[in-house]
């Protein structure tokens, strides 16, 4: 079983086409998964898509589809539990596609909005939907929730501060370096 | 010395590396049909089988790239392409995927593929 990510843009590009197209002739094992948060850099879906679902040109293409709330953690697993069970069962590709809000520029850690390529309401809007938010109301009220919330905090933010350090004391690679690997060997 | 015309050499070529080695595998626009590629391909499907010869849809750059993928994982494919027309669509694949592999993990992968085209008829 083999699970592939992508987002909306992806739909516009012939080989994505291509791909569904020969994932459901030979049955692959395969879960598509699309990841709709209505961008493509700074171009919202609506000026580079009719108005027609993702996943409906996917049914069309001959794949078993889901559409959900990507901001919903459980609806996910669930979605998620079922595809991948299907696709290895035997029952060919699967698709699935969440809608979801991009929290952060295009590319990289920082905000963007200063750029008014979407309305400030639309940003409160999709915050209020934070998947990691609307999962924390809903385990509030479970036995212990503060001890392990606390933490499982903590070890996400440990093993964060040991990616960044391991990375700062890393040494630069040599310029040297630079040519090896471009070619094989035979 | 044996003479032999382009054609006849590069079907004993694949013959004789598909007997050598049960990875390769040779993928198509028309691999298996009765022209066989102007007979390029003749005679494989009928030793080897459909799980190694097999025809392909009109994706040629979606096609490459899970050639790509396949030699990634340990097959040895042959994708051919019968019109250099059809060809250049799997550049994109090539350039973009293919040739950045080994690269990206280090020499720890390489992406054994081979791409044959035709000019003319070869």
């Amino acid at each position: 079983m083999f699970p592939l990510f992508f987002g909306d843009g992806c739909f516009e590009e012939g080989v994505t086409h291509e791909s569904l197209n020969f994932a459901a002739l030979h049955r692959l094992p395969v879960v598509f998964i699309c990841e709709n948060n209505n961008y493509s850099v700074y171009t919202s879906l609506s000026e580079r898509q009719p108005n027609r679902s993702i996943h409906g040109i996917a049914a069309a293409h001959g794949l078993t589809t889901f559409s959900g709330d990507g901001n919903d953690v459980e609806a996910v697993t669930r979605a998620a539990e079922n595809a991948v069970e299907f696709a290895r069962s035997g029952a060919g590709p699967q698709f699935l596609e969440f809608s979801v809000f991009r929290w952060r520029e295009h590319c990289g850690p920082n905000f963007d909005d200063h750029l008014t390529y979407r309305t400030p309401e639309n940003v409160v809007e999709g915050q209020k939907r934070c998947p990691i938010q609307l999962a924390l109301s809903k385990l509030a009220e479970s036995k212990n929730f503060d001890d392990q919330n606390s933490r499982i905090v903590r070890a996400i933010k440990q093993e964060i501060d040991d990616a960044f350090r391991f990375a700062i004391e890393s040494p630069i690679p040599a310029v040297g370096e630079l040519g090896k690997f471009v070619f094989a060997e035979a | 010395m044996t003479v032999r015309t382009y054609i006849e050499a590069t079907n004993q070529a694949l013959k004789q590396a598909m007997r050598s080695d049960s990875n390769v595998v040779v993928i198509g626009e028309g691999v298996p049909d009765p022209k066989a590629i102007f007979g390029s391909t003749a005679g494989l499907m009928d030793e080897f089988g459909p799980q190694r010869v097999f025809d392909m849809p009109l994706s040629e750059n979606g096609m490459t790239g899970i050639c790509v993928g396949a030699a990634l994982t340990g097959l040895r494919p042959v994708l051919v392409h019968q019109r250099i027309d059809f060809a250049l669509l799997s550049l994109d694949q090539l350039v973009n995927i293919a040739a950045k592999w080994h690269y990206m993990f280090n020499g720890q992968a390489t992406v054994p593929l081979v791409v044959r085209t035709i000019i003319g008829r070869g």
